[in-house]
């Protein structure tokens, strides 16, 4: 049965469960992988939960200068190698969704990987495990589309550049592709 | 259009997928050498054990006539084969009253070794090596072993071999 | 701090290489002594490989 990771940012309660969950496992030392994002502070708690998106063509990998970041056979986008990782922050500004994060007492850049210790073996990531309103979600396709209106889309078009993920976005049903228009969020018209 | 093909150059030595990326590292490196380190040991073992199993194997060097006392005056020699018909072997009457045996192959590169009566030992043509006719030990030349000695036993009026020694 | 973990895994390898030798010495020696008909050094080398190979399996370990 093949599993995969769905989000719904839509159903986010920012109760920061994930973010507490992914720092507690042993080997990220107390560092979360994942974030939550405020939309907009100033006018709405809503939050929305930022992990690797695992793009086919990741554009993280492909800018690190020190060939720190490889991709599983499975098409997993592993966390910077601890032993080659140099600190440049390329891979923070290449990443379309935002998803590295360079922590800087570590001299580091930490990112989700869809806790690969756990789904290589057939268990769930830390976060879709806990999260309680399932705004993030490890399963079989079949069973969310039974239990959801929204599609999960996987293909995402920034400007002209178009990126396909292995985790999916949950959207309103006619959407066929996630289209943003990145400098219309960049100015304030 | 270049400056792509430049890239894809490069993009080979340093593969994004794991499965693609062949480069050795010093840990698998030093992996690989305690690996090595298993075999070697397992090498070594392997011929203590035959070493022991050669001797205890039972009917392997049968013992068997080879020559009567009669045949042999004092300084004479007679070759003969044991174990295997492959294995050359001579006889040599060094004392009225003594017989010793050794195998003709030169510890150096296997050519057969000659009796020097007058010397007192065996002597190999190829590349002048010499043994002692009283223990084989090596007396000159490139051999580095003694020549394999043959356990004799005397049965009357008759001359057996045995075991190697 | 990484140059020390270098430092000590290029030092590892260096002593691996030393104990490697030392069994290849040993293998070879008992190899001829068997071929020569020579006295039982089979398992006294026998032993003193495994105690090379214990030495390297620690240094492997060390590294890991």
């Amino acid at each position: 049965m093949d599993m995969e990771f769905f989000i719904d940012p839509s159903r986010c309660i920012g109760c920061h469960a994930c973010v507490h969950a992914c720092s507690e496992c042993d080997s990220h030392r107390g560092q979360s992988m994942i974030q939550l994002e405020f939309i907009e502070r100033s006018s709405s708690p809503q939050t929305a939960p930022v992990v690797c998106m695992h793009c086919e063509d990741p554009a993280c990998a492909r800018v690190c200068p020190a060939d720190a970041i490889k991709v599983t056979a499975e098409g997993v986008v592993q966390s910077a190698l601890t032993e080659r990782c140099i600190g440049c922050s390329n891979c923070v500004l290449a990443c379309p969704f935002g998803v590295p994060k360079y922590v800087i007492a570590a001299d580091q850049m930490v990112k989700c990987d869809l806790c690969y210790d756990r789904t290589s073996i057939g268990k769930k990531p830390m976060c879709a495990t806990v999260c309680p309103s399932e705004a993030l979600f490890y399963g079989a396709r079949e069973e969310l589309v039974k239990r959801r209106r929204e599609k999960p889309i996987d293909d995402f078009v920034f400007g002209q550049k178009g990126v396909k993920t292995k985790v999916s976005l949950m959207a309103p049903p006619e959407t066929e592709r996630l289209e943003l228009d990145v400098a219309s969020f960049i100015s304030e018209q | 259009m270049r400056s792509e093909q430049k890239r894809e150059a490069w993009r080979e030595d340093f593969p994004i997928h794991w499965e693609d990326d062949e480069y050795v590292t010093r840990r698998e490196f030093t992996k690989f050498l305690g690996l090595t380190s298993l075999a070697l040991f397992l090498g070594t073992a392997w011929i203590a054990v035959w070493e022991r199993l050669r001797r205890r194997l039972p009917g392997a060097e049968p013992a068997r006539r080879i020559a009567s006392i009669a045949e042999l005056d004092f300084g004479e020699v007679k070759l003969f084969r044991y174990p295997t018909a492959e294995e050359p072997c001579i006889l040599i009457r060094i004392a009225p009253d003594r017989f010793v045996a050794y195998s003709q192959r030169c510890t150096h590169l296997a050519c057969p070794v000659v009796y020097e009566g007058e010397k007192e030992r065996l002597r190999c043509p190829c590349h002048e090596g010499f043994f002692s006719a009283e223990d084989g030990r090596v007396l000159a030349g490139p051999p580095k072993r003694p020549l394999p000695k043959i356990a004799l036993s005397v049965r009357g009026d008759e001359i057996w071999v045995g075991d190697r020694v | 701090m990484k140059r020390q973990r270098n430092t000590v895994l290029s030092i590892a390898m260096a002593f691996l290489a030393v104990v490697l030798l030392v069994q290849l010495w040993l293998l070879v020696g008992t190899l001829e002594a068997f071929m020569g008909g020579g006295g039982l050094v089979g398992l006294p080398a026998a032993l003193a490989s495994g105690a090379c190979l214990l030495i390297a399996a620690w240094l492997v370990g060390s590294v890991e």
